[in-house]
């Protein structure tokens, strides 16, 4: 294998490790630097995104792109019922919401298991492939990519433009005066909750067409998503996200790359427990700080 | 939370003692007599939730006293497990090394600990952070475990066996054994997991144990873990280095959840790296979210009684993971604190109106 | 013969989103002296006092406590070495007994422990309050049992950051008479304050600070006729 032909099964590597970081994160980051809650159930709503993506395309014959479209918004609608139901009652107590959250993933996983089996009927990955070289490549997997940049450039936009953005913005940080100024704090929670629970179901359904369909797909994804976010901090959505899948992606492929998929994971923690200990509110809060202090200069 | 502990020269109220010495003959009296009560079978699955207790009072200690919440304590008790079933099938039966075993089981995963704890607690990290860092740790340590399935992975004789982990299952031949005392024909003392000695073992390590937390969380250094969970920085500010607290503390937590898993070992002749796995993880907080953080009673009667529940469900069908499920999000709601600690608070708010009135009664009378 | 000097800060600056809210304030405090330091609303005075305390760690800048640099050293450290500190926060465990909230900073002191709690009680005189919840007190007590908690670390240097915050006159003289009766019992105090009537009660130099540095120094009375200060507290 020429130089060539590495550097570019490395790139198509990295750019896939991004797609399943960002996507798998970026639902759980929102919720997170938004409401300081983690919510361990976002790998349950990865999974609703995936059943409701595979229903569609095989009840309704839907085709893929909506098909993961309604998987969204199966997981935002649930994620507002969860958010009405449960999560309300724990805002300020973040280790209890932490706690019920999990009970959620458990009660969900298992009840998906009871209901619907092991597994359910995969999706076959659209695309076909194309080749660099003697190398080929999934068509697929550089469309995810595709994806997980547009719906992090979307987010920003949401969060930087709009006046739903403006409001959120306002209430994460300071509550009680975006109250006073009128904001329906609660409401801009419950949306909040659901476009993270949301994109966690887009990012459901796009796994759906690459992997087997089970109870437990999405939570293949939720430790690298809790790095990540853990990483990325919660001082600013689109640069802690950003940096930290940047970061993490890179350390996984080329630990994922010379030794195996376990070591690269293994890589990644160590990679977070490294940063963490330099920053310990994560890259974003680092970078706010360092920003700060450039403006004064 | 109201109600303050004895602190120095300051005793808690009588009926306080009194009650609590009541409930620790009540329920070490009914272990004492359990054997004679039950088949070997139920014998063997009573020791095997009862030695589930380490672990919960260790995330009880942790979280409850001090404010930490780890969702990995699995972490711990598997690497005690592990670690004490690799030494134990290397030394314990060709060379009687128990011991050895038994102190590998405890400080593979306390050093794990106090190196995880000083990036964790000096880095300072926001508790979410511990929290589910801990769960990722314990999670990898499943993949890596899952993976060890070939002939190469083998220390000395101790084959890890993928997932089918050590013991009788990886179909090698030897698997780790009981905890016994001397060597050969001279092994006076085996506990084997199904008999009354194992149990009574169990019991005797909970009761001391229990009785030495108790100990620990009413003197001041439980004042101080207390202090710590309520308000860090005010704690820090009157002296205390918290980290180092903190630290100890979690240390401590994994040295109980490390018992247990030792125990667990030896129990059943088996562990695989399923203990690692999410549910591992979440049942201790379960028990301990359930039962109440705040009380080591409550967390041990829970314990126990979740344990049973859990398997009870488990003969009926497939739901019994959705049912504990339910009850920790609805415990949660309905009671934040513990369903067993709101039950005894209010038991002894009863007594202590019960008290009351009797002594208004004899004021009255005299 | 001039007293040492007990704190030196130099140059203590710190900066959060985008602005300075301490910007190179030089602060010495004698042995034994007492000090309000004062200024409006966002002067920095919160900052600088957490600064002091080790809660913060400046950008930039030298602390100096008994000739010991301790710009880097964390807050227990700090409460051990004779810092001890009361935060604008009411600042007790009101979950705790009275005898609990003051046991903490007594924990280093070994067999004294109760001795001390017992003459702690008196000074603040909240006798007989020592098995009471401490969440439970009146506003005025429980700020008394704050300060007692500083007190308890028998520090050389005690700093109190609004310690008369929602208190009534009465509450508000017996603070300024307790902090009175601490200095002169040789400990050196440092006040950061709002109320100017406690400010006027407690008789001492003041610092006045204003977009974080030091705007003015003096007695109370040149401060209040001071022009320039009386405007940024009324015209600000």
């Amino acid at each position: 294998m020429d130089a060539l032909s590495a550097i570019v099964a490395f790139l198509y590597q990295y750019l896939d490790t991004i797609a399943v970081l960002g996507l798998s994160a970026i639902g759980l980051i929102i919720i997170f630097s938004m409401m300081g809650v983690i919510n361990m159930a976002h790998g349950e709503m990865m999974m609703i995104g995936a059943y409701a993506t595979s229903f569609s395309y095989y009840e309704a014959a839907i085709p893929v792109p909506l098909a993961v479209l309604l998987g969204g918004l199966a997981a935002g609608l649930a994620g507002i019922l969860i958010e009405r139901l449960i999560i309300r009652r724990f805002y300020g107590r973040l280790l209890a919401s932490l706690v019920a959250t999990w009970g959620l993933s458990l009660i969900l996983s298992q009840a998906a298991l009871l209901l619907l089996g092991p597994q359910i009927k995969s999706v076959p990955t659209p695309f076909g492939s194309f080749a660099v070289g003697e190398q080929s490549f999934a068509v697929y997997r550089v469309v995810m990519f595709a994806a997980a940049a547009l719906l992090i450039a979307a987010v920003w936009l949401v969060f930087s433009y709009t006046p739903f953005g403006v409001k959120a913005r306002g209430t994460m940080e300071r509550p009680e005066m975006a109250r006073a100024l009128g904001v329906n704090t609660q409401r801009i929670y419950a949306i909040t909750f659901g476009i993270g629970t949301f994109l966690g179901g887009i990012a459901g359904g796009l796994f759906a067409l690459t992997a087997s369909i089970g109870p437990f797909i999405g939570q293949n994804y939720t430790a690298q998503a809790f790095i990540t976010v853990v990483v990325g901090g919660a001082a600013d959505i689109f640069t802690g996200l950003l940096s930290s899948v940047l970061t993490l992606g890179f350390v996984k492929t080329l630990f994922t790359n010379q030794f195996n998929i376990l070591i690269g994971h293994v890589a990644m923690l160590v990679m977070a427990l490294l940063i963490i200990r330099l920053m310990p509110a994560g890259i974003s809060d680092w970078i706010e700080r360092r920003r700060q202090r450039g403006h004064e200069r | 939370m109201g109600r303050s502990s004895a602190v120095g020269r300051r005793a808690s109220l009588p009926l306080d003692r009194i009650v609590f010495w009541l409930w620790v003959a009540l329920l070490f009296g009914l272990l004492a007599v359990a054997p004679d009560m039950m088949s070997r079978f139920q014998l063997l699955n009573l020791s095997g939730f009862l030695l589930n207790g380490f672990l919960a009072m260790g995330l009880c200690l942790i979280w409850g006293s001090c404010g930490i919440l780890s969702l990995g304590q699995g972490a711990f008790l598997g690497l005690g497990g592990y670690a004490y079933g690799i030494i134990g099938i290397n030394l314990i039966e060709d060379h009687g090394n128990t011991i050895l075993a038994l102190a590998g089981g405890l400080a593979v995963p306390v050093v794990f600990a106090a190196f995880l704890g000083l990036v964790l607690f000096y880095g300072r990290l926001k508790g979410v952070y511990v929290a589910i860092l801990m769960l990722v740790v314990a999670l990898l340590f499943e993949s890596f475990l899952n993976q060890t399935a070939g002939p190469g992975w083998a220390i000395g004789e101790a084959h890890l066996g993928g997932n089918n982990g050590l013991g009788r299952f990886s179909g090698v031949m030897r698997e780790p054994p009981s905890l016994s005392f001397g060597l050969g024909e001279e092994r006076g003392l085996e506990f084997v997991g199904s008999t009354r000695a194992f149990f009574y073992l169990v019991s005797a390590l909970l009761l001391v144990t229990y009785l030495a937390l108790q100990a620990l969380v009413h003197s001041r250094y439980g004042l101080v873990m207390r202090a710590i969970r309520e308000n860090p920085e005010r704690t820090e500010s009157l002296g205390h280095d918290i980290r180092l607290v903190q630290l100890l503390v979690f240390c401590l937590g994994a040295g109980l959840a490390a018992i247990s898993g030792i125990l667990y070992v030896s129990w059943g002749n088996f562990i695989t790296p399923d203990v690692f796995g999410v549910y591992n993880n979440i049942l201790p907080v379960i028990w301990v979210a359930v039962a109440g953080r705040m009380s080591l009673t409550a967390t041990l009667v829970g314990t126990v009684f979740l344990a049973w529940l859990s398997q009870r469900l488990a003969l009926e069908g497939d739901y019994a993971l959705i049912v504990l499920g339910s009850i920790l999000v609805l415990s949660m709601m309905v009671a934040p604190e513990g369903i067993l600690k709101a039950l005894g608070d209010a038991v002894m708010r009863g007594l202590r109106a019960l008290q009351g009135r009797a002594r208004q009664g004899a004021e009255g009378g005299a | 013969m001039t007293a040492p000097a007990i704190l030196e800060a130099s140059g203590i600056t710190m900066s959060f989103g985008g602005l300075k809210a301490v910007d190179g304030i030089s602060l010495g405090l004698m042995a034994g002296e007492l000090r309000c330091v004062i200024g409006p609303n966002g002067a920095g005075k919160s900052t600088f006092f957490k600064i002091l305390g080790g809660q913060l760690k400046p950008s930039s800048g030298r602390i100096r406590f008994a000739g010991r640099d301790i710009t880097r050293a964390g807050p227990h450290r700090r409460a051990l070495l004779g810092i001890g500190v009361k935060f604008q926060s009411l600042d007790i465990y009101p979950g705790f007994s009275v005898a609990e909230n003051l046991m903490l900073p007594l924990l280093h002191r070994g067999r004294d422990a109760e001795r001390e709690t017992a003459r702690l009680l008196a000074e603040l005189e909240l006798e007989g309050s020592e098995a009471l919840v401490a969440g439970q007190l009146p506003h005025g007590e429980k700020q008394r049992l704050a300060i007692g908690m500083a007190l308890a670390l028998r520090p050389q240097l005690l700093l109190l950051d609004e310690p008369t915050a929602g208190m009534g006159p009465e509450e508000t003289a017996a603070i300024a008479a307790l902090v009175r009766r601490v200095n002169e019992q040789g400990v050196s105090v440092m006040v950061v304050e709002h109320d100017m009537a406690f400010v006027k009660q407690l008789e001492a130099p003041i610092t006045v600070l204003h977009f974080g540095r030091v705007f003015a120094e003096g007695s109370f009375q040149e401060i209040e006729s001071h022009k320039e200060v009386r405007q940024i507290y009324l015209g600000g």
